[in-house]
């Protein structure tokens, strides 16, 4: 059944989900299960470069076969998402150089988000150190939250994530003074321009 | 030209993209330009159902016509979003109409409260707390979206991950650094508890 967080802790599971092809196939499949003949149509591409995608998506956890459908009589499976949201955590990831392609892809991530923030008009110093934190920020949650996450039946978009995300942070900042130091100490290393 | 962000100010636009079809074909066109008979496809709806959708979709601004592709020799008009992503930020609210904002805030925070209280978060009246962080999220996401209106002509290559991260912390140096959110924020503190 989908549920709505999965943790994926295993790098090699992660260099899977993050790649271009098979994220955008992970999005198509949040709308609709869909077999690999509507996903290779929604695509643009062949069945078969799709068949190995999914595949491979599967052996990582995060699709799975949810049903079967006949189109012009011939049964296709159909796939849908194992989870609405795969939080990827790295937490447990020792610097060997097999894992380090995630931290620095997470890495890019939070220097794109860095450029962002500038073009909004936020000033900062020092952008590799923060960089650096701001990836840490949104690799960890604490491992209580994502055991309740994981726990939680609903299902959830982006958006609630996000939403809670915040909401888990300002409310556990308040019984943890290290995490509200940690949160004032990302924003207070951004000025806005006005 | 696709832009990143595009801001939706008029209530009648704004109630045309809330709609659940239509919200699903904008999710899809995030993925890809398509077809009729490919959204179709994708979403189990018939041609003229989705053209119907799309062409209201087109008249508010929200998607238009980006290409043609062949599908059996048959030409077919090809759709695309007008921006990455859409900015709800209505001038004022209609008053003669049930739809408001400020209802649809309610109905978007309703999960996140449902989830706070499956995760083991407590309190006394849901309602009150369906309230305060409706109003919470609702200013927040004005500020978010002053933010980007600002910068729209800057910004480029947004993806949603990257997006939706730039909200937060965007949420999160207006509730640290601006007395205006401090208030709310320790007033919602104050009504979840946590259930230990």
């Amino acid at each position: 059944m989908r549920k709505g967080v999965k943790i994926i802790r295993d790098p090699e599971a992660i260099k899977v989900g993050i790649g271009k092809t098979k994220s955008r196939l992970l999005s198509l499949l949040k709308e609709k299960d869909m077999s690999i003949l509507e996903l290779s149509d929604a695509l643009g591409k062949d069945r078969s470069t799709v068949y190995r995608h999914i595949h491979r998506l599967e052996d990582a956890g995060f699709v799975e076969i949810v049903g079967e459908r006949k189109d012009v009589h011939v049964p296709e499976k159909v796939y849908g998402r194992t989870a609405d949201i795969f939080l990827m955590t790295t937490d447990n990831v020792d610097d060997n150089v097999n894992e380090s392609s995630i931290i620095e892809w997470e890495l890019g991530d939070a220097k794109k988000l860095l450029k962002r923030m500038d073009e909004m008009g936020y000033k900062h110093s020092n952008s590799e150190d923060l960089a650096a934190r701001i990836s840490e920020f949104f690799s960890n949650f604490s491992e209580e939250s994502k055991q309740h996450f994981e726990h939680s039946s609903q299902e959830m978009g982006l958006l609630e994530y996000f939403k809670l995300k915040l909401l888990m942070l300002l409310l556990e900042s308040k019984n943890h003074p290290e995490l509200e130091e940690y949160s004032k100490k990302i924003v207070s290393d951004f000025k806005s321009k006005g | 030209m696709r832009k990143e962000v595009k801001i939706i100010r008029d209530m009648k636009s704004i109630k045309v993209c809330v709609e659940e079809t239509r919200s699903k074909i904008l999710s899809l066109l995030m993925v890809k330009d398509m077809s009729i008979s490919q959204l179709a496809k994708a979403l189990d709806r018939d041609q003229s159902t989705i053209y119907r959708h799309l062409k209201k979709l087109q008249d508010a601004g929200y998607v238009e016509i980006c290409g043609e592709r062949k599908e059996h020799h048959i030409p077919e008009k090809l759709y695309g979003r007008t921006a990455s992503f859409f900015l709800l930020s209505p001038s004022d609210d209609d008053p003669n109409d049930g739809f408001t904002m400020e209802k649809w805030q309610k109905k978007h925070t309703e999960k996140v409260v449902r989830i706070l209280k499956n995760i083991g978060y407590e309190f006394d009246d849901p309602e009150l707390v369906l309230d305060e962080l409706a109003s919470f999220f609702g200013s927040l996401s004005e500020r978010a979206n002053e933010k980007f209106e600002a910068a729209q002509h800057k910004i480029e290559g947004l993806d949603p991950v990257t997006y939706f991260r730039l909200r937060l912390i965007i949420f999160l140096d207006a509730i640290m650094n601006d007395d205006e959110f401090e208030e709310d924020y320790e007033r919602i503190v104050e009504l979840l508890k946590e259930d230990n």
